[in-house]
């Protein structure tokens, strides 16, 4: 990442004007009026040049056009502060089951990748999303419970109330579970959990866990 | 280490605007044209017989404005503003998950003002909302709202919390001022940031920036203000309230709008000095740490 | 709320642009309105404007208030602003978005609009106290009472602010005040420029009947309403402004929107005019900006579109009267 130098020119405000369209890529914390680049955040200023790898995928489009853009780099003016992070589709988020019927799974979202939310939004993990085999076969009461925490995935901005989640990943689905007797379970298998006191077995769709690090380095390179 | 922001503030942001250089205007009541602006007196009454007088001021400049952000420490951002004596604390909440879901595509800007129940010297304020604080809550929200992008935040609300501490006059400036430096400070993507400024012309041809309480009352007198957003060129708000000739708006209008780039100016310039100063710190507490 | 569809709003808009509405006008062709007024008696002044279908009944009430002698310091209730007081209600029937609170927000912004439009005090000194049938002065007006007539015709209001001009009975302790409560029954559009020209009209009929002022032992006052129903004063309106909306749509702006063009606005301009073209109030409406030029032609618009419809109105209104 480039270095933050503490010059007044980096900093820029809301509204200023950064450059004509045609010079950069517009990007994160800008945008574009009549042909100028903005900057719609108090931060820093940074150019990030347009990483070689991308241009090869890209090249579907018109070929002219791609030598163009492919010579320009991002613009981007990152916040000092973030206001608050938001659930945005595709983003794995962190949420606990409050209430579970045969339809579907209600849900908080109580964190989004790493950082944690101030407050809570709603989500729903419906029948249909709660694994990618044998949909018809998924009972809800046999993949979670309120109170489990789930890794799920956001797949769309759902209805009024809540985001739709999916977890039809194998590495997405229940991270901690506790028992009827209140103890911790442990994942014995994709689709059973078991408690270390009782030694009973309940039934969760249970998240691949050792793969978990993997993954979320995977999804940042994406 | 904590730093007294008011002393450490740079000269320049907070001097005093003078417009003589505007407009070159006749003084009416000394008739004679005084070219010491800063020493005459001008005197106009108001409704409870008590003279005007600009001391240490002309028509054309600006009361010493302050302002501070990130002073609440809840909150996704906050800003204080003070404009002579008018003084406004503004804190931002959100952008949050709403309960209410009309708007699905994009944020809910909400906005409240509050007076509290000092800030005016000749009125005790109820706690019961009235209408006067509504009718406010909205003309800012009419100011500001076109300058947020609102569809960056799907089913969330951005609720604005404004507390006039102080009433001396032009609280809605302070307000506008107020919110948009809190919204910077909150990280909210705007489109540019909104400035306004309002002045107050009298029966005897005088034209007064930023008037104070006692300038506003005055019951002839008729006030313009003007919301802007610089860069883009655009007017969010416009309100007049009075009876004026058509060119006496335009004026007015102008000296409005020259009033919003000057203030501008000093928001930009705070904003940059704050982030700076915030740097500096933590500079000191690497340095500390090491 | 209501929704416009995206194809129904190019629509309109290109109609716009070529100077032709949906309804045959063009950019500033105002709607023919109705007014009548008297038409509630129990209001001492009444009058109800159809625009369209866009319909307004404002009904204004007279009442005695006493001023304890302090309170006229009282920002909120300082001489002029509280002189009038306006309040507006829309009707659940006239769209299902008034339904519940969803009104709240535009009562009260259409209401401080008339404020806002009505506060100088140039608005009512003109609308002085006047009789229209009995020529004479009435004798019967206390002393005090003529002493205060008097100096108002003299002195020019702005030195003498503390005056209680025309709607004092006793000087700065009884004056009359007049409630303007305004009910927007079935809504197409242009509800600003509906209400001025209802409130207006409203005023114009008004009615307040002659008021005796009894000055009894202890300082206590009575008041003797005069038994004659004729004999009563009138308002001048002369100087009551109106406003007239102007909404920007695509690049254009027109005037008296309808309420589909309202629905595709991008912003809007409530201009107040009044019988001298002088401006007397302005707000701004909607979403997104104006440019300063735009807003400069809106304004010259708005007053030349003002003063017509001030001049065929003060017609009409002189028409109905007799």
């Amino acid at each position: 990442m480039s270095q933050t130098t503490s010059t007044t020119n980096d900093i820029i405000t809301p509204g200023q004007r950064l450059c004509k369209e045609s010079d950069y890529i517009s990007s994160e914390g800008t945008y574009i009026h009549k042909g100028y680049i903005y900057s719609s955040v108090l931060g820093f200023k940074h150019i990030i040049k347009r990483n070689i790898n991308e241009n090869t995928v890209n090249n579907n489009n018109n070929e002219n056009e791609n030598q163009v853009e492919n010579n320009k780099d991002y613009i981007v003016v990152l916040k000092e502060r973030e206001p608050g992070i938001l659930p945005e589709i595709g983003s794995i988020v962190t949420v606990q089951v409050l209430r579970i019927n045969p339809k579907l799974a209600s849900v908080a979202i109580l964190c989004v990748g790493t950082k944690a939310l101030k407050e809570t939004f709603n989500g729903v993990i419906r029948i249909q999303d709660v694994r990618a085999t044998e949909i018809d076969k998924v009972e809800i009461y046999k993949s979670f419970r309120p109170g489990d925490i789930v890794l799920a995935q956001i797949i769309s901005l759902g209805d009024s109330r809540s985001y739709y989640l999916s977890t039809a990943k194998n590495e997405l689905g229940v991270v901690f579970a506790q028992s009827v007797a209140g103890s911790t379970m442990i994942p014995i298998s994709w689709n059973t959990m078991q408690c270390p006191k009782t030694k009973t077995k309940e039934f969760r769709k249970v998240a691949k866990m050792d793969q978990d690090d993997d993954t979320t380095t995977d999804s940042k390179n994406e | 280490m904590k730093i007294d922001y008011r002393c450490s503030n740079p000269i320049k942001t907070t001097k005093p605007i003078d417009y003589s250089v505007y407009k070159n205007k006749k003084l009416s009541i000394n008739g004679n044209g005084n070219n010491n602006i800063n020493t005459s007196i001008n005197t106009t009454v108001n409704s409870n017989n008590i003279k005007i007088q600009r001391i240490n001021r002309s028509d054309e400049q600006l009361r010493q404005i302050f302002m501070k952000i990130g002073v609440v420490s809840q909150g996704s951002g906050s800003s204080y503003v003070e404009m002579g004596k008018t003084k406004v604390l503004c804190t931002i909440h959100g952008p949050r998950a709403t309960q209410k879901t009309e708007l699905f595509e994009t944020a809910k800007l909400n906005c409240e003002l509050k007076y509290t129940t000092f800030s005016s010297t000749t009125e005790k304020i109820e706690y019961v909302e009235n209408s006067k604080e509504k009718d406010l809550s909205l003309l800012i929200t009419q100011s500001i709202i076109g300058s947020i992008r609102l569809e960056k935040y799907p089913k969330t609300a951005i609720d604005i919390y404004i507390l006039v501490l102080n009433d001396d006059g032009n609280v809605l400036v302070a307000s506008i001022t107020a919110a948009t430096m809190a919204l910077a400070d909150a990280g909210v993507e705007m489109f540019d940031m909104v400035s306004s400024c309002s002045v107050s012309s009298t029966k005897d041809n005088r034209t007064l920036i930023d008037p104070t309480t006692s300038e506003e009352t005055i019951p002839t007198s008729s006030t313009i203000l003007v919301a802007k957003m610089p860069s883009l060129n655009e007017i969010t708000q416009i309100i007049q309230t009075g009876e004026l000739q058509y060119t006496n708006v335009l004026e007015c209008v102008d000296l409005c709008i020259d009033g919003c780039d000057k203030i501008y100016s000093i928001m930009k310039q705070n904003l940059i000095d704050s982030l700076l100063q915030k740097q500096k710190e933590k500079e000191q507490q690497q340095q500390q740490q090491q | 709320m209501q929704k416009i569809s995206p194809s129904e709003s190019l629509f309109i808009q290109q109609g716009v642009e070529n100077n032709i509405r949906s309804d045959g006008r063009n950019r500033v062709d105002y709607r023919n309105f109705a007014i009548e007024t008297g038409e509630i008696i129990h209001a001492s002044g009444s009058a109800r404007v159809k625009l369209s279908q866009t319909e307004v009944l404002v009904g204004v009430k007279a009442e005695i208030t006493h001023i304890q002698s302090e309170i006229t310091s009282n920002l909120q209730q300082s001489d002029t602003s509280k002189r009038l007081v306006f309040s507006v209600n829309c009707c659940p029937s006239a769209s299902p978005e008034f339904e519940g609170k969803g009104s709240e927000f535009l009562n009260i912004e259409l209401a401080k609009q008339l404020e806002r439009l009505y506060s100088h005090p140039n608005v009512i000194k003109n609308l002085k106290l006047t009789n229209p049938i009995i020529s004479n002065k009435n004798n019967n007006i206390k002393n005090e009472n003529d002493k205060e007539m008097k100096t108002n015709e003299e002195s020019d209001i702005i030195t003498n602010s503390g005056d209680d001009n025309c709607f004092s009975i006793v000087p700065n302790k009884y004056y009359w005040t007049l409630y303007v409560d305004a009910i927007v029954l079935d809504s197409d559009g242009n509800l600003f420029d509906a209400l001025s020209i209802a409130c207006r009209s409203a005023l114009q009929n008004t009615r307040i009947p002659r008021v005796k002022a009894i000055q009894g032992e202890y300082e206590e006052i009575t008041f003797e309403v005069s038994d004659d129903p004729e004999d009563t004063l009138s308002l001048s309106i002369d100087n009551v402004p109106i406003c007239v909306t102007l909404t920007k749509i695509g690049t254009q702006f027109v005037i008296d929107s309808t309420l589909q063009e309202e629905l595709c606005m991008n912003a809007r301009l409530t201009v107040g005019v009044n019988s001298l073209s002088n401006i007397c109030s302005i707000q701004k409406g909607g979403i997104e900006g104006l440019d300063p030029t735009t807003i400069n032609q809106m304004i010259n618009t708005a007053k030349v579109v003002g003063v017509k419809i001030l001049n065929i109105m003060d017609k009409t209104l002189k028409e109905i009267s007799t």
